[in-house]
């Protein structure tokens, strides 16, 4: 077989998991968002919600800033350039094997798309 | 384990990014404080006195006379507006960190340096030409002020991307530039409102409607987009 990768093959093992894609969606909005944010936004626990990030940050593809807002300490998580490039590589390998799932499906054949996991 | 399909997780994503979105977005809150500031500005143009001459004359603003008919106190209304847009400004700031600290996705930075540039543009019109104001600047009649606020909302609407806002941007730019070159009164005259002639005892308003065509588009839109935001919170409670 000849031509061009499937575009699964573009996909990141890191970044592909759904909530650790999710905090990345929501950080690369602002200069950075406060962690009780991305908790309550994903709908996550604390302790699973420090997993991916340390996971994302061990990975470069976002930074950790603690600090205090008035006297309560506060964690804020901002993307790295590196997570940007990441999270736009990620939705286009996402949005091109939707384009060809659906193309594949115009012409009466399935084509294997590789679902997103969700081990939480 | 669940699976999600890539369309699902992209619809997720697609719905995610709305929703930070959205919570970042803040700009109610300057359109209505330089709403507000543009409404505490109109004792500063409302002429003292109108000379009869210039009422006899219809109020012809070619006449180079008539610029100076209104008496208005521009560097009063100069010196009213340096301050107002400094304030302004930082208020602003004030407003999206805040904001930022309370909610979550804060893009104070980038707000600080359109609102840095907003208190530069203004220190420049406003404060350079001071006290020569009238004479550097003829054809100004103290609406210019309306411009540098259209600028620093051309900087918040790139900041913010928002659809709504840069359609709020257009709306308020269209006005100011209205009221620096044809003049609201003029379109207000061809409405048939006409201060000169049949109501001489409101001659000395005619320069208000350059303010207030302006400070009503900040508010109103200010209120349309900041209202349902403040009932949704409420609703949180």
């Amino acid at each position: 077989m000849t031509g061009k990768p499937h575009p699964t093959a573009a996909l990141d093992e890191v970044v592909h998991q759904r909530h650790r894609l999710g905090i990345l969606t929501i950080v690369a909005e602002a200069d950075r968002v406060e962690f009780g944010y991305l908790r309550e936004t994903l709908d996550l626990t604390p302790g699973n919600l420090s997993r991916h990030v340390t996971v994302l940050e061990q990975a470069g593809l976002i930074e950790i800033e603690k600090g205090y807002a008035g006297r309560r300490p506060r964690t804020w998580v901002h993307v790295t350039r590196a997570g940007r490039h990441a999270l736009t590589a990620e939705l286009a390998a996402l949005a091109q094997l939707v384009a060809d799932h659906r193309a594949a499906g115009d012409n009466g054949s399935s084509a294997p798309a590789r679902p997103a996991t969700d081990p939480s | 384990m669940s699976e999600t399909s890539p369309a699902e997780l992209l619809e997720e994503m697609t719905a995610l990014r709305r929703r930070a979105r959205a919570d970042r977005h803040g700009f109610w809150f300057p359109l209505v404080l330089f709403g507000v500031l543009m409404l505490a500005a109109a004792p500063l143009y409302i002429a003292h006195e109108v000379p009869a001459e210039s009422v006899a004359a219809g109020g012809d603003v070619a006449d180079s006379r008539n610029l100076y008919a209104f008496q208005l106190n521009l560097v009063r209304a100069g010196r009213y507006w340096l301050a107002a847009l400094i304030i302004g400004g930082l208020l602003t700031v004030w407003w999206y960190r805040r904001r930022g600290r309370r909610i979550g996705p804060q893009s104070a930075g980038a707000v600080a340096v359109v609102t840095a540039a907003l208190a530069v543009a203004a220190a420049a019109i406003v404060g350079i030409t001071g006290l020569r104001w009238i004479i550097v600047w003829p054809f100004d009649r103290g609406y210019s002020v309306t411009l540098v606020i259209a600028v620093g909302l051309i900087g918040l609407a790139l900041v913010e991307r928002s659809a709504g806002l840069t359609v709020i941007t257009v709306l308020y730019t269209g006005a100011a530039v209205l009221a620096n070159t044809y003049n609201v009164e003029n379109v207000l005259f061809d409405l048939g409102w006409d201060p000169f002639i049949a109501h001489p005892d409101q001659a000395r308003f005619t320069p208000l409607p350059n303010l207030l065509l302006p400070a009503l588009v900040l508010l109103l839109a200010g209120a349309a987009t900041g209202l349902p935001t403040l009932a949704r919170r409420l609703r949180q409670r």
